[in-house]
């Protein structure tokens, strides 16, 4: 402590020190006056730079905060500004076509005590909101109640019309809605929910928790035009033909992104209730079905990758195959020895049979493995078909599987194993959420690129002059496979009901489109001769379709082959010159 | 001097406590503003909802193909109608005038592809 006696006048006094001491102690007094003093101002500095550093610091900080301190100010707004308003997540198309919303719904209700004359009041209310009936109306009005709704969720113009009556004792309460713009057409894929806004189906219940609160829109890699597309054909042959059901699927062979997946009867997914157990059952993903002749594809790609028969290989199809108990047949049958191509264009069975016999039955299990037709497909709903396997796996499964029967599989999951044949070999993963733009998609090689090339060609070959030349949409280069079985019937294959079933892609000069279609239980009529195979039934369901969509997704149109030139390339005994063993 | 500076803080003191009066009942006054525009954000975040919706349900696609097939004289475009650009003549006042006018090729299609067996056989 620094003594600076000499500046210090008598005046200055302190409060709380004594009274002013006698002269004669004054120096020893004025010593601990001083002192007293000297502590009080050292306090008092203190305590005011303690307090001046306080402020300081608050100082900056308002500082700081008026000036700095903005930078999360707009996004803390927003937050504010949605909070009020998290609704359920909206579904949209590839090309963003709102399939599923949200909206603030009103539902009225009333307090019938407060409600002067009922009847007039039913008269007024049903005048605005039509489905209301009037006496039943009344009814509720003139009960001893203090609650009763008339009806929940009304459109925005029922309840501008309500309000317009300015009735007292009729109120609203804020509800959330869920919309479905297009209702049926997509329904078994978006799904629906449930009065509080649960997913119970389809997408709706995959993204469940997702689509609670999400402010972002779920894409989905569906085109609402193809799926139209897709809808009315199916429709229109399931009407030419007394079907009971049908299925169409589209996929993009080299994203794997299903553009439609279509399953007819359909549903309205605002009243799902109202839906019987045949419409609320997808048929594209849940269902499982013997494919038939389509499968043909698998077993002549299997054969020729592996080089367990050559292109000119023959086989002999005069006569039916008997194993066990069984017996295969041909359904048009040729008596000759058919070359491997042919087999495939005429789809003989019998020609099959042996091809597959021909790689064994352990390559064909690992082939379909591969394929993914032996494992569940693995797509965004909860409403996926267990494909039906033998078990075991003997060598008269593997005869029939080799042509499509013995094994059951969804549509979903045969339409990824085509598009693995078709787009060079690879088998990339389906899904229905859009792909990234340029998104790298990683696939499984299942056969090579040589081997899917000679498919493309021995599938177009059947559209130009084989089963599927009702599937010939001119300029789209479609080339697929027709597919026609029997269901089966408790453990018997019934005589009157089939699936016919065509799947195709195009176009063939470098597949774009897988495009599958199926008709459950169609009936043949006049106009095709009482067939109801996949060459009269599903094929003109493929044409119609690509040549739909081909303007629409930008394919360019080719012009026609030259058939003859086309068959004499690929079936040994139509070639010009002898063809030399490749091996 | 004392006297100065004690009419210095008051005067000081009290244009602090008018202006702190003044900055608050700005701020309530905003405050009150911003709630208003929160308000009718929401109103029109509702009615933008409404509105997607319903411009949705106008676009059904069964929808549409009604309105043409009523309004418009237009049906589906064949493969046949479409070529590529290149493959149209030019008019006639843009083509130099002692060129011989070419016919349109046969079709403005892409050229057809024949399988090859040496390209379609795959490798043994």
């Amino acid at each position: 402590m620094i003594r600076r006696t000499a500046h210090y006048s008598p005046p200055c006094h302190p409060s709380g020190l004594g009274p002013q001491p006698d002269r004669t102690a004054l120096i020893h007094l004025e010593g601990v006056a001083k002192e007293a003093l000297e502590t009080g101002r050292t306090r008092l500095m203190v305590t005011g730079l303690v307090f001046a550093l306080a402020f300081f610091v608050i100082g900056l900080r308002l500082v700081e905060v008026g000036l700095f301190g903005a930078s999360d100010a707009p996004q803390l707004a927003r937050q504010i500004a949605n909070a009020g308003t998290a609704m359920r997540g909206d579904i949209v198309d590839r090309n963003g076509i709102l399939l599923a919303t949200s909206m603030r719904s009103a539902s009225l209700f009333a307090d019938p005590r407060q409600i002067r004359n009922p009847a007039q009041t039913a008269e007024l209310v049903a005048s605005v909101v039509p489905d209301l009936s009037k006496p039943d109306l009344a009814a509720k009005l003139a009960d001893d109640k203090s609650f009763v709704w008339i009806k929940r969720n009304l459109t925005p113009r029922q309840q501008h019309g309500v309000n317009r009556l300015g009735i007292p004792g009729l109120y609203f309460k804020a509800e959330e809605q869920r919309i479905y713009p297009h209702g049926p057409l997509v329904s078994q894929v978006v799904g629906f929910t449930d009065i509080d806004n649960n997913g119970l189906a389809g997408i709706e219940r995959a993204f469940d928790d997702a689509l609670n609160g999400a402010a972002e829109p779920l894409e989905l890699s569906l085109d609402l035009r193809i799926q139209h597309i897709m809808a009315e054909e199916l429709a229109a042959a399931m009407d030419e033909f007394r079907a009971i059901g049908g299925a169409g699927v589209v996929l993009d062979a080299t994203t794997g992104e299903i553009l439609a997946l279509v399953s007819l009867p359909t549903f309205d997914p605002e009243r799902p209730g109202a839906a019987g157990k045949e419409a609320l059952f997808n048929r594209a993903s849940l269902g499982v079905y013997e494919m038939g002749s389509v499968f043909k594809i698998f077993t002549t790609a299997m054969a020729l990758d592996q080089g367990s028969v050559a292109l000119e290989d023959g086989f002999d199809v005069s006569k039916p195959i008997r194993v066990a108990r069984y017996t295969i047949r041909d359904f048009k049958p040729k008596n000759r020895v058919l070359s491997v191509p042919e087999i495939f264009v005429y789809s003989s069975n019998i020609g099959t049979v042996h091809i597959a016999m021909a790689a064994g039955t352990q390559s064909q299990r690992t082939f379909l493995g591969q394929l993914g037709l032996t494992a569940p497909a693995r797509i965004e709903l909860p409403e996926i078909g267990q494909p039906m396997l033998p078990s075991p796996w003997r060598e008269i499964n593997t005869m029939t599987i080799s042509y499509g029967h013995g094994l059951a599989v969804t549509p979903v999951q045969l339409t990824g194993a085509v598009g693995a044949v078709v787009n060079g070999g690879e088998l990339r993963p389906t899904t229905l959420l859009k792909r990234l733009h340029g998104e790298a998609v990683l696939g499984e090689r299942v056969i090579r690129p040589e081997t899917s090339e000679l498919m493309r060609g021995l599938m177009r070959l059947v559209v130009l002059s084989g089963t599927g030349r009702k599937a010939n949409a001119p300029g789209y280069q479609v080339g697929g496979k027709t597919g026609t079985a029997d269901k089966l019937v408790g453990r018997r294959y019934a005589d009157d009901a089939r699936i016919a079933s065509f799947v195709g892609a195009f176009p063939m000069r470098d597949p774009r489109y897988v495009v599958f279609a199926m008709v459950d239980e169609p009936k043949g009529h006049e106009g095709t001769h009482g067939y109801a195979t996949g060459g009269w039934v599903a094929a003109p369901v493929i044409r119609r379709v690509v040549e739909r969509m081909g303007p629409l997704v930008g394919i360019h149109p080719s012009a026609p082959e030259d058939v003859a030139a086309f068959e004499a390339a690929l079936i040994p005994s139509k070639a010009k010159e002898p063809i030399v063993a490749a091996n | 001097m004392t006297r100065f500076s004690t009419t210095l803080w008051v005067v000081i003191a009290c244009a602090a406590a008018l202006g702190l009066f003044y900055v608050k009942h700005e701020v309530q006054r905003v405050e009150g503003e911003l709630i208003h525009a929160e308000r009718l954000v929401k109103d029109e975040q509702r009615a933008l909802r409404v509105l997607k919706a319903e411009w949705s349900y106008l676009n059904k696609p069964e929808r549409i193909a009604d309105l043409a097939q009523r309004h418009l004289e237009l049906g589906p475009m064949g493969a046949e109608r479409v070529v590529r650009l290149e493959l149209i003549p030019p008019r006639d006042h843009e083509r130099a005038p002692e060129a011989v006018p070419e016919a349109l090729p046969e079709s403005g299609h892409d050229p057809a592809i024949t399988p090859t067996l040496a390209s379609a056989r795959p490798a043994q």
